[in-house]
C-alpha cells in the first residue's frame, strides 16, 4: 500500500494535480486488494472447465492403475504385472516434452488449445478403439492375456494424458482471474479425485461380480460395467 | 440389466466434451502473448528456457524443501498399513475399506480448505498442518502396536480395531491433501505463465519424485532393520533378510498394490522378480510364527523419521516463510538466454 505522504513530497503542487495523484494512488491500492482477494464473479465457467480438465486427465490414468488388478483375477502372472507397470513411465517423464507442448503452437488457434483438442480427441479415439479389443487382450481362463499390446495401448494412453497435463497445468496459470489463481489447485485435487472415484474405485467395485451380486437378487456372471460393451 | 462398456462410454464422453470445448471456449490471446515476449521459435531455445527456471536461487531452495519434507512420515505412508495387516489382521477384510477411506479425504479436504489455500498466504496452511499429520502417523504407530494385544486366543481380531485404524487413516489423509493442495496452490501462484507447462510440470515431478524415494526406501528397508529370532538354520536362511538380502517377504497382496502405485519404476525389475519370487513361499503370518520378531524395523524407521522429521521443522519452517513473501518478480525467468554471472547457493 502506497499512502499519499510518500508521494507528495512537495507542498507547492497544485490542488488540480494532488487531486490526480490521490486519485491514482487510490486506484493503485484497490488493483492490489483486487489481486488478494477471491472474486469469482465471472470466472465460474472458466473454474468449471478447468474441474471438468482434470478430471477428464484423471479418467485415463485411474483405470490404468485399474488394470492390474483385473489382470490379477484373470490370472496374469507376476511376471506381466512387471511388465505393466511400464505404462506408468510417461506420467513421471513428462518434464521431457513439456518446453515442446509450451512453445510450438498455433497463435490463430490458441497456445493451449493447439494442444488440448487433439491429444483429447486422440485419447477418445484410443479409449473406443480399446474397447473393442480389450477383453480378449485380457485374456481369462482359458486364454492367455496378450500383455504387449495391452502396455503398448496403455502406454499410449498415458502418454497423451500427461501431455494433456502438461497443457492444463500452463493454461490454469492464465485460465483464471488473478485473484481467483488459488483456486486452480483445488480444482486439480478435486478433479483427479472424482476421476480416480469414477476410474478406479467404483470401476473395480461394479466391474466385480462377487460385489455386485451382493446387491442382486439372481447372482449373474458379470458385474454391472463391463470393460467391453454390450453390443460389441 | 444393460451392461456398460467402461472404455467405450469415456471414450464417447471425451469426444463429445472435447467437441464442445474446441467450439464454445475462446482462448484469450494472452496467453499467447505472453509466450512472445521470449520471441523464440525453435525448440532448443525452448529447452534453454525451461533449463533457465533452474538457475532461479528460490527454485533451488523450494526443490530442496520438495524433495526433503515427505521423509518425516515415510514410516507411515507405506509401511504402516502393512504391518497393520501382519498383526493378525484379516486382508480381505481391509483392502476394500483401505482404498476407500481414501475418497471422503481427497474429495472434501481440498473444497474445506479452498478459500484459504487460494487466499495470499496458502503456506501458513501447509506449515500449520504439518504437526497434525505427525501426530495422526504416530497413532497409526500405537494402534499396530497395540492391535496384537486385542486379539483373543486363537480367535480374530476384533472388528472395532479396523474402525479405529480407518478414522485416523482418514484423518491422516485429511492432512495430507491439506498439504498437497496448498503446495500447488504455491506453484500456481510463482509460476511464470510464459513458460507455465514447463514450470508447473517441473514442481510437480519434483513433488512427485519427493513423495516416491522415501516412501520406497521405507518400504525395502523395513525388513532389513527387522531382527528376528529364527529356530531353525533352514528358516533363517529362508526368512531373514539380514542373511540374503534379496528375499524380502512380502504377500502377494502387497505386490499389487505396490504395483498400482507404480512405485516399482524405481527399482529395477530384476529385483523385483526376485523378491516376488520369494513372496510365494512365505507369506508374514506364517513368518513371523516360525522367526518370531525380536525387534520390529518399522518402529525404528519411526523412531529415525521423526527425528528428520524434527530436524527439516527446524530447517525448513523459516525457508518456507521467506520463500512465500518473496516478491513474484524473484520467480520469472530472466529475458536473455545467458546465464546469469551470480550463481551462489542460497541454503
Amino acid at each position: 500500500m502506497i499512502s499519499h505522504e510518500e508521494v507528495l513530497l512537495n507542498s507547492s503542487v497544485k490542488d488540480t494535480e494532488r487531486n490526480q495523484v490521490n486519485d491514482a494512488v487510490e486506484q493503485l491500492n484497490e488493483k492490489e486488494e483486487e489481486d488478494r482477494t477471491q472474486n469469482l464473479k465471472g470466472d465460474k465457467g472458466n473454474l468449471a472447465l478447468l474441474l471438468l480438465l482434470y478430471m477428464l486427465q484423471g479418467i485415463p490414468l485411474a483405470s490404468s492403475s485399474a488394470i492390474p488388478m483385473l489382470l490379477q483375477k484373470r490370472g496374469a502372472t507376476y511376471q506381466q504385472q512387471a511388465q505393466f507397470t511400464v505404462t506408468f513411465w510417461p506420467f513421471t517423464l513428462k518434464l521431457l516434452w513439456a518446453p515442446i507442448v509450451d512453445s510450438c503452437f498455433s497463435a490463430r488457434f490458441g497456445r493451449r488449445k493447439s494442444w488440448l483438442i487433439p491429444v483429447q480427441y486422440l485419447i477418445g479415439l484410443s479409449m473406443i478403439g480399446l474397447s473393442f479389443y480389450i477383453d480378449q487382450w485380457m485374456g481369462d481362463e482359458n486364454n492367455a492375456a496378450n500383455i504387449g499390446l495391452l502396455v503398448t495401448v496403455f502406454f499410449m494412453l498415458t502418454f497423451f494424458a500427461a501431455t494433456q497435463d502438461v497443457c492444463v497445468d500452463g493454461w490454469s496459470l492464465t485460465l483464471l482471474k488473478r485473484c481467483n489463481l488459488g483456486y486452480a489447485s483445488i480444482c486439480n485435487s478435486v478433479g483427479h479425485s472424482i476421476a480416480s472415484l469414477l476410474g478406479y474405485t467404483l470401476f473395480i467395485s461394479l466391474e466385480s461380480a462377487e460385489f455386485c451380486n451382493i446387491f442382486r437378487s439372481k447372482p449373474q456372471a458379470d458385474g454391472i460395467i463391463t470393460v467391453k460393451g454390450e453390443n460389441v | 440389466m444393460v451392461s456398460l462398456g467402461f472404455f467405450w462410454f469415456w471414450g464417447i464422453f471425451f469426444i463429445i466434451a472435447n467437441t464442445f470445448i474446441a467450439v464454445i471456449k475462446k482462448e484469450s490471446s494472452e496467453g499467447s502473448e505472453v509466450s512472445n515476449e521470449h520471441k523464440e521459435n525453435s525448440i532448443w531455445k525452448a529447452y534453454k528456457l525451461g533449463i533457465k527456471i533452474l538457475w532461479i536461487p528460490s527454485i533451488r531452495i523450494l526443490m530442496i524443501l520438495l524433495i526433503t519434507v515427505k521423509a518425516a512420515w515415510a514410516f507411515h505412508d507405506d509401511v504402516s498399513f502393512f504391518k497393520f495387516l501382519d498383526s493378525g489382521i484379516s486382508n480381505e477384510k481391509m483392502i476394500p475399506l483401505n482404498a476407500i477411506s481414501v475418497v471422503p479425504a481427497r474429495i472434501i479436504a481440498p473444497l474445506i480448505i479452498a478459500k484459504y489455500a487460494a487466499g495470499p498466504t496458502p503456506m501458513k496452511l501447509y506449515i500449520g498442518v504439518i504437526p497434525y499429520r505427525t501426530l495422526f502417523s504416530l497413532i497409526g504407530v500405537l494402534i499396530v502396536y497395540l492391535t496384537p494385544f486385542t486379539i483373543p486366543k486363537n480367535g480374530v481380531a476384533p472388528s472395532y480395531i479396523y474402525f479405529v485404524y480407518l478414522i485416523n487413516d482418514i484423518l491422516y489423509m485429511f492432512c495430507l491433501f491439506s498439504m498437497y493442495a496448498t503446495m500447488t496452490a504455491f506453484f500456481v501462484k510463482i509460476s511464470d505463465p510464459s513458460v507455465g507447462g514447463t514450470y508447473m510440470t517441473m514442481l510437480n515431478t519434483i513433488d512427485h519424485l519427493g513423495g516416491i524415494w522415501p516412501n520406497s526406501l521405507a518400504l525395502w528397508l523395513v525388513e532389513y532393520m527387522t531382527w528376528r529370532n529364527c529356530a531353525s538354520t533352514k528358516d533363517l536362511i529362508n526368512s531373514n533378510s539380514m542373511v540374503n538380502g534379496t528375499h524380502v517377504s512380502y504377500d502377494h497382496i502387497r505386490i499389487m498394490l505396490l504395483c498400482y502405485e507404480y512405485y516399482l519404476l524405481i527399482s529395477n525389475l530384476h529385483r523385483l522378480n526376485s523378491f516376488l519370487f520369494s513372496c510365494q513361499q512365505f507369506s508374514p503370518i506364517e513368518l513371523n510364527k516360525r522367526c518370531p520378531i525380536v525387534i520390529d524395523g518399522f518402529y525404528i524407521e519411526t523412531f529415525i523419521c521423526l527425528i528428520l522429521g524434527l530436524l527439516w521443522y527446524k530447517w525448513g519452517i523459516p525457508k518456507i516463510k521467506y520463500l512465500e513473501q518473496e516478491p513474484l518478480k524473484s520467480w520469472r525467468i530472466s529475458k536473455q538466454i545467458k546465464e546469469p554471472s551470480e550463481n551462489r547457493f542460497i541454503l
